[in-house]
């Protein structure tokens, strides 16, 4: 298991939920802006997967006990592979990483040693911004419907 | 001459170009034609009988046109009542949750809709900035994806797939030329 501040194994899963505002529910598609979170928040949050055991419903569960934001309805989870995020990316230059980062407990909420960070994105309102979070959509495997708060 | 070039930015005016014999109605236009033929005689060409020559001058009858017509401005009015909705829809959100949402991203958002008339609807984002964002995708991994900043500008990510590799452009352009752009990326066929 990685200690933290390594990267989560290539082979390993993040999953990240997606607010319903980047969630266009009649085509089924989430726009990549769902990654990013607002300008000055920092690297964007996600849940290394694998931190869980299988099956990925359990996985899934055991992160929702421990998040730290509100789930909606209408927002979705986003699963992707780290390796692969990260090679497509590296592949139109840009330098990615997903690293472990452990939160402990706080304000009655409990330790979350699934959290890591993903470094790299850069926080730019160009097209070239966009083109990155673009990048990142291409990567999602798989969508789920959360169970909203 | 019938054109079958079907391509016009307008959703519900006719097309450029097309024309048939004064007249003539019904499934196929016709042409009768008359040409001189050679005699046994020898001589030179002379019009002593002449051939009728009935040619069918369009590859699609006139009636498969009006239901290819009709059908493409059924699939636009679709697209911009559920446009209208979704816009809508994440208005409500905004003004519930107290985001910030651009009406000059909106206008310049509906006004493109406008111009381009598709008949296949863009997924349509709010983005944390206010302004909206709309894409369109198909499964050949191509896109268009287009955030209006508002006040004519518009940025652009496009994708498409040119034989082995997957072009890839980003960058800004003015609302007037932005169909331009993405006709000259060879990416209409994403909207049509």
């Amino acid at each position: 298991m990685p200690a933290n501040g390594d990267k989560v194994p290539d082979a390993d899963h993040a999953l990240r939920y997606v607010d319903k505002k980047f969630v266009d529910r009649e085509t089924g598609v989430v726009d990549g802006s769902g990654f990013l979170g607002r300008l000055g928040e920092g690297p964007p949050s996600v849940n290394w997967m694998e931190c869980f055991p299988l099956p990925i419903e359990n996985q899934i569960a055991e992160i929702r006990a421990v998040k730290r934001i509100r789930y909606e309805k209408r927002g979705r989870l986003v699963r992707i592979n780290v390796g692969q995020t990260v090679k497509h990316l590296a592949e139109n230059s840009v330098a990615l990483s997903i690293v472990h980062d452990t939160l402990g407990a706080a304000d009655g909420k409990p330790a979350d040693p699934s959290h890591a960070l993903m470094r790299g994105v850069p926080e730019i309102t160009t097209s070239e911004g966009d083109f990155v979070k673009d990048l990142l959509r291409e990567c999602i495997i798989n969508i789920y419907e959360p169970v909203p708060d | 001459m019938v054109s079958l070039d079907l391509d016009y930015s307008a959703a519900f005016s006719p097309p450029p170009v097309i024309m048939e014999p004064s007249g003539r109605r019904g499934s196929e236009a016709l042409q009768r034609v008359r040409q001189p033929v050679r005699t046994t005689s020898g001589s030179a060409w002379h019009e002593a009988d002449s051939v009728e020559i009935v040619t069918s001058l369009v590859a699609t009858p006139l009636s498969e046109y009006r239901e290819e017509q009709a059908k493409r401005h059924r699939a636009q009015f679709n697209v911009q009542l559920s446009t209208k909705q979704r816009i809508q829809e994440l208005k409500d959100d905004a003004e519930l949750a107290g985001d910030p949402i651009s009406e000059s991203s909106i206008r310049d958002f509906q006004e493109f809709m406008k111009l381009a008339a598709p008949t296949r609807r863009p997924s349509i984002f709010l983005l944390h900035n206010g302004n909206v964002r709309a894409l369109w995708l198909n499964d050949q991994g191509e896109q268009v994806g287009l955030q209006f900043m508002g006040d004519g500008e518009i940025q652009f990510v496009m994708f498409v797939r040119r034989a082995q590799i997957i072009a890839r452009d980003h960058g800004t352009e003015e609302l007037s030329a932005m169909l331009a752009k993405i006709r000259n990326n060879g990416c209409m066929h994403l909207l049509a």
